[in-house]
Protein backbone atom coordinates (compact mmCIF):
# COMPACT_ATOMS: atom_id res chain seq x y z
CA UNK A 1 0.00 0.00 0.00
CA UNK A 2 2.82 2.40 0.98
CA UNK A 3 4.61 1.45 -2.24
CA UNK A 4 1.55 2.14 -4.37
CA UNK A 5 0.90 5.47 -2.70
CA UNK A 6 4.44 6.61 -3.41
CA UNK A 7 4.61 5.31 -6.97
CA UNK A 8 1.22 6.82 -7.79
CA UNK A 9 2.47 10.39 -7.46
CA UNK A 10 5.61 9.90 -9.56
CA UNK A 11 5.77 10.66 -13.29
CA UNK A 12 5.23 7.54 -15.42
CA UNK A 13 8.87 7.31 -16.59
CA UNK A 14 10.25 7.70 -13.08
CA UNK A 15 7.65 5.28 -11.75
CA UNK A 16 8.86 2.59 -14.17
CA UNK A 17 12.52 3.19 -13.27
CA UNK A 18 11.94 3.00 -9.53
CA UNK A 19 9.74 -0.04 -9.98
CA UNK A 20 12.58 -1.77 -11.84
CA UNK A 21 15.05 -0.99 -9.03
CA UNK A 22 13.07 -3.39 -6.79
CA UNK A 23 13.61 -1.34 -3.65
CA UNK A 24 12.23 -2.07 -0.23
CA UNK A 25 10.05 0.97 0.32
CA UNK A 26 10.45 0.72 4.10
CA UNK A 27 14.02 1.90 3.64
CA UNK A 28 13.35 4.54 1.01
CA UNK A 29 13.68 7.98 2.58
CA UNK A 30 13.62 10.51 -0.26
CA UNK A 31 13.14 10.83 -4.00
CA UNK A 32 14.52 14.03 -5.51
CA UNK A 33 13.64 15.34 -8.95
CA UNK A 34 15.38 18.42 -10.31
CA UNK A 35 14.79 19.68 -13.85
CA UNK A 36 17.76 18.80 -16.07
CA UNK A 37 19.50 16.90 -13.26
CA UNK A 38 19.78 13.19 -12.46
CA UNK A 39 17.04 11.46 -10.51
CA UNK A 40 18.29 10.85 -6.96
CA UNK A 41 17.02 8.78 -4.08
CA UNK A 42 18.03 8.39 -0.47
CA UNK A 43 17.85 4.72 0.38
CA UNK A 44 18.99 3.25 3.71
CA UNK A 45 20.76 6.55 4.38
CA UNK A 46 22.78 6.44 1.14
CA UNK A 47 22.29 8.38 -2.06
CA UNK A 48 21.22 6.30 -5.03
CA UNK A 49 21.13 7.39 -8.66
CA UNK A 50 18.37 5.69 -10.63
CA UNK A 51 18.80 5.31 -14.37
CA UNK A 52 17.88 3.28 -17.40
CA UNK A 53 20.97 1.08 -16.97
CA UNK A 54 24.72 0.89 -17.73
CA UNK A 55 25.48 3.54 -15.14
CA UNK A 56 23.55 6.20 -17.04
CA UNK A 57 21.45 8.36 -14.74
CA UNK A 58 17.91 9.35 -15.69
CA UNK A 59 17.71 13.07 -16.38
CA UNK A 60 14.53 14.64 -15.06
CA UNK A 61 12.61 16.76 -17.58
CA UNK A 62 10.25 19.72 -17.22
CA UNK A 63 7.38 17.47 -18.32
CA UNK A 64 8.18 15.03 -15.49
CA UNK A 65 7.88 17.82 -12.94
CA UNK A 66 4.68 19.10 -14.53
CA UNK A 67 3.19 15.61 -14.58
CA UNK A 68 4.15 15.07 -10.94
CA UNK A 69 2.65 18.40 -9.88
CA UNK A 70 -0.61 17.27 -11.49
CA UNK A 71 -0.55 14.00 -9.58
CA UNK A 72 0.34 15.39 -6.17
CA UNK A 73 -2.29 18.11 -6.40
CA UNK A 74 -4.95 15.78 -7.83
CA UNK A 75 -4.89 18.06 -10.89
CA UNK A 76 -6.18 20.85 -8.65
CA UNK A 77 -3.37 23.16 -7.61
CA UNK A 78 -5.87 25.78 -6.40
CA UNK A 79 -6.92 23.39 -3.59
CA UNK A 80 -3.34 23.41 -2.28
CA UNK A 81 -2.77 27.17 -2.38
CA UNK A 82 -2.17 27.36 1.38
CA UNK A 83 0.24 24.42 1.37
CA UNK A 84 2.11 25.77 -1.67
CA UNK A 85 2.77 28.97 0.27
CA UNK A 86 4.74 26.89 2.76
CA UNK A 87 6.61 25.15 -0.04
CA UNK A 88 5.24 21.66 0.34
CA UNK A 89 2.16 19.51 -0.02
CA UNK A 90 1.36 16.52 2.18
CA UNK A 91 -0.03 13.62 0.22
CA UNK A 92 -2.03 10.54 1.18
CA UNK A 93 -0.03 8.51 3.68
CA UNK A 94 1.53 11.59 5.27
CA UNK A 95 4.43 11.82 2.79
CA UNK A 96 5.69 15.33 2.23
CA UNK A 97 6.39 16.74 -1.22
CA UNK A 98 8.63 19.79 -0.97
CA UNK A 99 9.13 22.02 -3.99
CA UNK A 100 11.12 24.99 -5.17
CA UNK A 101 10.74 27.32 -8.11
CA UNK A 102 10.00 31.00 -8.41
CA UNK A 103 8.13 32.50 -5.49
CA UNK A 104 5.19 34.80 -6.23
CA UNK A 105 5.19 37.61 -3.70
CA UNK A 106 2.15 39.67 -2.71
CA UNK A 107 2.24 42.31 0.04
CA UNK A 108 5.71 41.11 0.97
CA UNK A 109 4.57 37.53 1.59
CA UNK A 110 4.91 34.39 -0.49
CA UNK A 111 1.60 33.84 -2.28
CA UNK A 112 2.53 30.81 -4.32
CA UNK A 113 5.32 29.11 -6.25
CA UNK A 114 5.51 29.05 -10.03
CA UNK A 115 7.94 27.41 -12.47
CA UNK A 116 8.47 24.53 -10.05
CA UNK A 117 11.87 23.08 -10.92
CA UNK A 118 12.73 20.81 -7.99
CA UNK A 119 10.57 18.36 -6.11
CA UNK A 120 11.57 16.37 -3.07
CA UNK A 121 9.34 13.51 -1.98
CA UNK A 122 10.06 12.73 1.67
CA UNK A 123 8.64 9.42 2.70
CA UNK A 124 6.95 9.26 6.09
CA UNK A 125 7.72 6.16 8.09
CA UNK A 126 5.55 4.94 10.84
CA UNK A 127 7.75 3.11 13.34
CA UNK A 128 5.43 1.48 15.84
CA UNK A 129 7.10 1.15 19.21
CA UNK A 130 9.86 3.71 18.59
CA UNK A 131 8.69 5.67 21.65
CA UNK A 132 8.88 2.69 24.03
CA UNK A 133 12.20 3.87 25.49
CA UNK A 134 11.01 7.37 26.40
CA UNK A 135 7.86 6.56 28.36
CA UNK A 136 9.55 5.64 31.68
CA UNK A 137 11.05 9.14 31.71
CA UNK A 138 8.14 11.26 30.48
CA UNK A 139 5.41 9.86 32.72
CA UNK A 140 4.58 10.30 36.38
CA UNK A 141 1.77 8.51 38.27
CA UNK A 142 0.54 7.11 34.92
CA UNK A 143 0.15 10.68 33.64
CA UNK A 144 2.14 12.30 30.89
CA UNK A 145 4.44 15.19 31.80
CA UNK A 146 4.43 18.35 29.64
CA UNK A 147 6.95 17.20 27.04
CA UNK A 148 8.90 18.98 24.30
CA UNK A 149 10.69 16.99 21.61
CA UNK A 150 13.73 18.85 20.27
CA UNK A 151 15.23 17.62 17.04
CA UNK A 152 17.06 18.75 13.90
CA UNK A 153 15.32 17.92 10.58
CA UNK A 154 15.37 14.26 9.46
CA UNK A 155 16.02 12.88 12.94
CA UNK A 156 12.62 11.27 13.48
CA UNK A 157 10.85 13.99 15.43
CA UNK A 158 7.45 13.46 13.83
CA UNK A 159 7.83 9.68 13.89
CA UNK A 160 8.52 9.75 17.64
CA UNK A 161 5.68 12.18 18.27
CA UNK A 162 3.27 10.00 16.28
CA UNK A 163 4.16 6.87 18.25
CA UNK A 164 3.93 8.75 21.54
CA UNK A 165 0.43 9.93 20.59
CA UNK A 166 -0.59 6.38 19.69
CA UNK A 167 0.68 4.94 22.96
CA UNK A 168 -0.79 7.72 25.12
CA UNK A 169 -4.14 7.34 23.39
CA UNK A 170 -4.28 3.55 23.71
CA UNK A 171 -2.50 3.50 27.06
CA UNK A 172 0.52 1.40 28.01
CA UNK A 173 2.42 0.26 31.10
CA UNK A 174 3.48 3.83 31.87
CA UNK A 175 0.45 5.97 31.06
CA UNK A 176 -3.26 5.21 31.19
CA UNK A 177 -5.22 5.71 27.98
CA UNK A 178 -5.93 9.43 27.63
CA UNK A 179 -7.89 11.44 25.10
CA UNK A 180 -5.46 13.18 22.79
CA UNK A 181 -6.15 16.19 20.58
CA UNK A 182 -3.80 16.55 17.63
CA UNK A 183 -3.46 19.74 15.61
CA UNK A 184 -1.95 18.49 12.39
CA UNK A 185 -1.28 21.64 10.40
CA UNK A 186 0.64 19.89 7.64
CA UNK A 187 -1.06 16.48 7.79
CA UNK A 188 2.23 14.90 8.76
CA UNK A 189 1.27 13.28 12.02
CA UNK A 190 -1.94 11.59 10.99
CA UNK A 191 -1.35 11.66 7.24
CA UNK A 192 -5.05 12.44 6.93
CA UNK A 193 -6.82 11.75 3.69
CA UNK A 194 -10.22 13.41 3.41
CA UNK A 195 -10.17 14.05 7.15
CA UNK A 196 -9.40 10.47 8.21
CA UNK A 197 -5.99 9.66 9.74
CA UNK A 198 -4.06 7.12 7.68
CA UNK A 199 -1.48 6.49 10.39
CA UNK A 200 -2.12 4.76 13.71
CA UNK A 201 -2.86 7.45 16.28
CA UNK A 202 -4.76 5.42 18.84
CA UNK A 203 -8.38 5.00 19.77
CA UNK A 204 -8.78 8.15 21.88
CA UNK A 205 -7.30 10.58 19.38
CA UNK A 206 -9.08 13.45 17.64
CA UNK A 207 -7.25 15.04 14.73
CA UNK A 208 -7.80 18.57 13.50
CA UNK A 209 -6.27 18.41 10.06
CA UNK A 210 -4.75 21.27 8.03
CA UNK A 211 -5.54 23.82 10.73
CA UNK A 212 -3.10 26.52 11.91
CA UNK A 213 -1.58 25.32 15.19
CA UNK A 214 -2.42 28.23 17.47
CA UNK A 215 -6.04 28.47 16.35
CA UNK A 216 -6.40 24.68 16.26
CA UNK A 217 -5.15 24.21 19.83
CA UNK A 218 -7.75 26.62 21.17
CA UNK A 219 -10.48 25.08 19.01
CA UNK A 220 -9.63 21.59 20.27
CA UNK A 221 -9.59 22.65 23.92
CA UNK A 222 -13.04 24.20 23.54
CA UNK A 223 -14.59 21.52 21.38
CA UNK A 224 -13.05 18.19 22.40
CA UNK A 225 -11.58 18.86 25.89
CA UNK A 226 -8.52 16.67 25.34
CA UNK A 227 -6.38 15.52 28.26
CA UNK A 228 -3.27 15.72 26.09
CA UNK A 229 -2.71 18.20 23.28
CA UNK A 230 -0.12 17.30 20.64
CA UNK A 231 1.40 19.60 18.01
CA UNK A 232 4.34 19.33 15.67
CA UNK A 233 6.95 22.02 14.95
CA UNK A 234 5.92 24.90 17.17
CA UNK A 235 7.96 28.06 16.83
CA UNK A 236 5.86 31.10 15.96
CA UNK A 237 4.89 33.52 18.73
CA UNK A 238 1.19 32.63 18.49
CA UNK A 239 2.06 28.91 18.82
CA UNK A 240 3.96 29.57 22.05
CA UNK A 241 1.08 31.65 23.44
CA UNK A 242 -1.38 28.87 22.55
CA UNK A 243 0.87 26.31 24.28
CA UNK A 244 0.84 28.45 27.44
CA UNK A 245 -2.95 28.75 27.20
CA UNK A 246 -3.33 24.98 26.83
CA UNK A 247 -1.12 24.39 29.88
CA UNK A 248 -3.27 26.78 31.90
CA UNK A 249 -6.37 24.87 30.79
CA UNK A 250 -5.10 21.69 32.40
CA UNK A 251 -4.08 19.91 29.20
CA UNK A 252 -0.83 18.01 29.15
CA UNK A 253 1.27 19.36 26.29
CA UNK A 254 3.21 17.21 23.85
CA UNK A 255 5.01 19.32 21.28
CA UNK A 256 8.02 19.23 19.01
CA UNK A 257 10.38 21.90 17.79
CA UNK A 258 13.36 22.17 15.45
CA UNK A 259 16.61 22.45 17.35
CA UNK A 260 19.82 20.60 18.09
CA UNK A 261 20.17 20.98 21.85
CA UNK A 262 18.69 22.34 25.06
CA UNK A 263 21.02 25.34 24.82
CA UNK A 264 19.63 26.27 21.42
CA UNK A 265 16.07 26.18 22.73
CA UNK A 266 17.00 28.28 25.79
CA UNK A 267 18.27 30.98 23.42
CA UNK A 268 14.99 31.22 21.50
CA UNK A 269 13.24 34.42 22.60
CA UNK A 270 9.73 33.21 23.42
CA UNK A 271 10.29 29.52 23.95
CA UNK A 272 13.38 30.28 26.04
CA UNK A 273 11.10 32.01 28.53
CA UNK A 274 8.94 28.88 28.82
CA UNK A 275 12.10 26.84 29.48
CA UNK A 276 13.24 29.30 32.15
CA UNK A 277 9.83 29.20 33.78
CA UNK A 278 10.07 25.37 33.76
CA UNK A 279 6.72 25.06 32.01
CA UNK A 280 7.83 21.91 30.24
CA UNK A 281 8.57 19.05 32.61
CA UNK A 282 10.52 16.92 30.13
CA UNK A 283 12.67 17.53 27.06
CA UNK A 284 13.57 14.82 24.59
CA UNK A 285 16.54 15.73 22.39
CA UNK A 286 16.95 13.68 19.23
CA UNK A 287 19.96 13.29 16.97
CA UNK A 288 21.23 11.04 14.21
CA UNK A 289 24.85 10.30 15.17
CA UNK A 290 24.17 6.63 15.90
CA UNK A 291 21.01 6.28 13.82
CA UNK A 292 18.07 8.50 12.83
CA UNK A 293 15.83 8.93 15.85
CA UNK A 294 18.66 8.47 18.35
CA UNK A 295 17.69 9.79 21.78
CA UNK A 296 20.59 12.08 22.66
CA UNK A 297 19.05 12.89 25.97
CA UNK A 298 15.92 13.18 28.07
CA UNK A 299 16.02 16.10 30.49
CA UNK A 300 13.72 17.21 33.27
CA UNK A 301 12.34 20.72 33.70
CA UNK A 302 15.55 21.92 35.37
CA UNK A 303 17.70 20.56 32.57
CA UNK A 304 19.09 17.55 34.44
CA UNK A 305 19.87 14.57 32.23
CA UNK A 306 17.59 11.58 32.93
CA UNK A 307 18.47 9.29 30.05
CA UNK A 308 20.98 9.09 27.23
CA UNK A 309 21.10 6.50 24.46
CA UNK A 310 24.45 4.73 24.26
CA UNK A 311 25.94 2.95 21.25
CA UNK A 312 24.88 -0.73 21.16
CA UNK A 313 26.90 -2.84 23.58
CA UNK A 314 27.76 -0.01 25.95
CA UNK A 315 24.49 -0.04 27.89
CA UNK A 316 22.45 2.90 29.13
CA UNK B 1 -60.57 3.53 -48.60
CA UNK B 2 -57.14 1.95 -48.37
CA UNK B 3 -55.61 5.05 -49.94
CA UNK B 4 -57.31 7.31 -47.38
CA UNK B 5 -56.13 5.11 -44.50
CA UNK B 6 -52.58 5.06 -45.92
CA UNK B 7 -52.64 8.83 -46.39
CA UNK B 8 -53.82 9.35 -42.82
CA UNK B 9 -51.09 7.05 -41.47
CA UNK B 10 -48.47 8.91 -43.48
CA UNK B 11 -49.65 12.28 -42.16
CA UNK B 12 -49.71 10.92 -38.58
CA UNK B 13 -46.18 9.56 -39.02
CA UNK B 14 -44.67 12.78 -40.34
CA UNK B 15 -46.55 14.79 -37.70
CA UNK B 16 -44.98 12.61 -35.00
CA UNK B 17 -41.56 13.10 -36.58
CA UNK B 18 -42.10 16.84 -36.55
CA UNK B 19 -43.18 16.76 -32.92
CA UNK B 20 -40.15 14.68 -32.03
CA UNK B 21 -37.84 17.17 -33.72
CA UNK B 22 -39.58 19.98 -31.79
CA UNK B 23 -39.16 18.15 -28.49
CA UNK B 24 -35.46 17.57 -29.39
CA UNK B 25 -35.00 21.33 -29.62
CA UNK B 26 -36.68 21.80 -26.24
CA UNK B 27 -34.57 19.01 -24.75
CA UNK B 28 -31.34 20.70 -25.88
CA UNK B 29 -32.39 23.76 -23.91
CA UNK B 30 -33.26 21.66 -20.84
CA UNK B 31 -29.89 19.90 -21.01
CA UNK B 32 -28.13 23.25 -21.11
CA UNK B 33 -30.10 24.30 -18.04
CA UNK B 34 -29.06 21.08 -16.29
CA UNK B 35 -25.42 21.60 -17.23
CA UNK B 36 -25.66 25.10 -15.80
CA UNK B 37 -26.75 23.60 -12.47
CA UNK B 38 -23.83 21.15 -12.51
CA UNK B 39 -21.35 23.95 -13.16
CA UNK B 40 -22.89 25.93 -10.26
CA UNK B 41 -22.36 22.89 -8.02
CA UNK B 42 -18.75 22.59 -9.17
CA UNK B 43 -18.20 26.27 -8.53
CA UNK B 44 -19.60 25.93 -5.04
CA UNK B 45 -17.47 22.84 -4.25
CA UNK B 46 -14.35 24.69 -5.35
CA UNK B 47 -15.11 28.02 -3.74
CA UNK B 48 -16.50 26.93 -0.38
CA UNK B 49 -15.04 23.55 0.45
CA UNK B 50 -11.87 23.92 -1.65
CA UNK B 51 -12.44 20.40 -2.84
CA UNK B 52 -10.04 19.15 -5.47
CA UNK B 53 -11.63 18.32 -8.80
CA UNK B 54 -11.87 14.54 -8.34
CA UNK B 55 -13.47 14.96 -4.93
CA UNK B 56 -15.90 17.59 -6.23
CA UNK B 57 -16.90 15.32 -9.14
CA UNK B 58 -17.65 12.48 -6.72
CA UNK B 59 -19.81 14.73 -4.53
CA UNK B 60 -21.75 16.16 -7.46
CA UNK B 61 -22.17 12.74 -9.03
CA UNK B 62 -24.44 11.75 -6.15
CA UNK B 63 -26.84 14.57 -6.95
CA UNK B 64 -27.15 14.39 -10.73
CA UNK B 65 -28.73 12.01 -13.24
CA UNK B 66 -27.20 10.00 -16.05
CA UNK B 67 -25.24 10.48 -18.25
CA UNK B 68 -23.75 13.30 -16.15
CA UNK B 69 -23.27 11.05 -13.10
CA UNK B 70 -21.31 8.54 -15.21
CA UNK B 71 -19.30 11.32 -16.81
CA UNK B 72 -18.28 12.78 -13.43
CA UNK B 73 -17.56 9.38 -11.91
CA UNK B 74 -15.41 8.28 -14.83
CA UNK B 75 -13.41 11.51 -14.76
CA UNK B 76 -12.75 11.08 -11.05
CA UNK B 77 -11.65 7.48 -11.64
CA UNK B 78 -9.35 8.37 -14.51
CA UNK B 79 -7.77 11.14 -12.43
CA UNK B 80 -7.24 8.77 -9.54
CA UNK B 81 -5.46 6.24 -11.76
CA UNK B 82 -2.73 8.78 -12.58
CA UNK B 83 -1.63 6.99 -15.67
CA UNK B 84 -0.13 9.86 -17.58
CA UNK B 85 -1.77 12.62 -19.54
CA UNK B 86 -2.94 16.03 -18.54
CA UNK B 87 -6.24 16.80 -16.88
CA UNK B 88 -7.46 18.52 -20.04
CA UNK B 89 -7.05 15.24 -21.97
CA UNK B 90 -9.05 13.29 -19.38
CA UNK B 91 -11.81 15.92 -19.36
CA UNK B 92 -11.99 16.09 -23.14
CA UNK B 93 -12.02 12.31 -23.64
CA UNK B 94 -14.69 11.64 -21.03
CA UNK B 95 -16.83 14.58 -22.17
CA UNK B 96 -16.89 13.18 -25.69
CA UNK B 97 -17.45 9.63 -24.49
CA UNK B 98 -20.29 10.32 -22.06
CA UNK B 99 -22.03 13.49 -23.16
CA UNK B 100 -22.38 12.84 -26.89
CA UNK B 101 -25.69 11.12 -26.04
CA UNK B 102 -26.77 13.68 -23.45
CA UNK B 103 -28.78 15.83 -25.83
CA UNK B 104 -26.50 18.84 -25.40
CA UNK B 105 -25.99 20.80 -28.64
CA UNK B 106 -22.70 19.93 -30.36
CA UNK B 107 -21.42 23.50 -30.08
CA UNK B 108 -22.01 23.39 -26.31
CA UNK B 109 -20.23 20.04 -26.00
CA UNK B 110 -17.27 21.48 -27.87
CA UNK B 111 -17.12 24.46 -25.53
CA UNK B 112 -17.48 22.23 -22.49
CA UNK B 113 -14.65 19.97 -23.71
CA UNK B 114 -12.40 23.03 -24.03
CA UNK B 115 -13.17 24.09 -20.43
CA UNK B 116 -10.95 21.28 -19.09
CA UNK B 117 -7.84 23.08 -20.31
CA UNK B 118 -8.58 25.96 -17.96
CA UNK B 119 -9.37 23.94 -14.83
CA UNK B 120 -6.91 22.91 -12.12
CA UNK B 121 -4.93 26.19 -12.14
CA UNK B 122 -2.94 27.31 -9.11
CA UNK B 123 -5.03 30.37 -8.38
CA UNK B 124 -8.38 29.90 -6.67
CA UNK B 125 -9.75 33.25 -7.93
CA UNK B 126 -8.85 32.41 -11.48
CA UNK B 127 -10.47 29.02 -11.10
CA UNK B 128 -13.74 30.50 -9.90
CA UNK B 129 -13.66 33.23 -12.55
CA UNK B 130 -13.07 30.65 -15.29
CA UNK B 131 -16.22 28.86 -14.22
CA UNK B 132 -18.11 32.16 -13.98
CA UNK B 133 -17.02 33.04 -17.50
CA UNK B 134 -18.19 29.66 -18.76
CA UNK B 135 -21.51 30.20 -16.99
CA UNK B 136 -21.89 33.57 -18.71
CA UNK B 137 -21.18 32.04 -22.12
CA UNK B 138 -23.64 29.26 -21.38
CA UNK B 139 -26.27 31.79 -20.33
CA UNK B 140 -25.79 33.71 -23.61
CA UNK B 141 -26.15 30.48 -25.63
CA UNK B 142 -29.26 29.58 -23.67
CA UNK B 143 -30.80 32.99 -24.24
CA UNK B 144 -30.09 32.72 -28.00
CA UNK B 145 -31.57 29.25 -28.00
CA UNK B 146 -34.66 30.41 -26.12
CA UNK B 147 -35.27 33.24 -28.58
CA UNK B 148 -35.37 31.02 -31.65
CA UNK B 149 -36.77 28.00 -29.86
CA UNK B 150 -40.52 28.73 -30.16
CA UNK B 151 -40.32 29.55 -33.87
CA UNK B 152 -38.22 26.45 -34.57
CA UNK B 153 -40.55 24.19 -32.60
CA UNK B 154 -43.61 25.56 -34.43
CA UNK B 155 -41.77 25.17 -37.73
CA UNK B 156 -40.91 21.55 -36.97
CA UNK B 157 -44.51 20.72 -36.08
CA UNK B 158 -45.89 22.49 -39.17
CA UNK B 159 -43.31 20.87 -41.43
CA UNK B 160 -44.25 17.47 -40.03
CA UNK B 161 -47.92 17.91 -40.85
CA UNK B 162 -47.32 19.67 -44.19
CA UNK B 163 -44.78 17.15 -45.45
CA UNK B 164 -47.26 14.37 -44.63
CA UNK B 165 -50.04 16.11 -46.61
CA UNK B 166 -47.63 16.84 -49.46
CA UNK B 167 -46.47 13.21 -49.68
CA UNK B 168 -50.07 11.95 -49.49
CA UNK B 169 -51.16 14.25 -52.35
CA UNK B 170 -48.10 13.21 -54.36
CA UNK B 171 -48.73 9.50 -53.86
CA UNK B 172 -52.51 9.61 -54.45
Amino acid sequence: MQRDRILKVLPMKVRRLIDEEQLQFDYLQEIRLRTGKPLLMVYRGDELMAGPGRGRPYIVTKEDIREMMGYISNYSLYAYEQEMKQGFITIEGGHRVGMTGQAIIEDGKVKNIKYVSSVNLRIAHEVLGCADAVFPYVSCNRQLCHTLVISPPRCGKTTLLRDMIRQISDGNAWVRGMSVGVVDERSEIGGCYMGVAQNHLGMRTDVLDCCPKAEGMIMLIRSMSPEVLAVDEIGAAEDVHAVEYAMHCGCKMLASIHGASMEEIRKKPLLGRLVQEKRFERYIVLGSHLHPGQIEGIYDGRGSLLYEEQPAGQGV
Amino acid sequence: MLKIAGGLLLIAGTTLMGMRAASGIQDEYRQMQYLQQIIYMLQSEIRYSRAYLGEAFLHIKEQVREPYAGWLFQMSRSMDKREGGMFSDIWETETEAYLSVSGLPQEERRRLAALGGRLGAADMDMQVKTLELYQEQLAVSMSEKREGMRTKMRLCRCLGVMSGIFLTVLLI
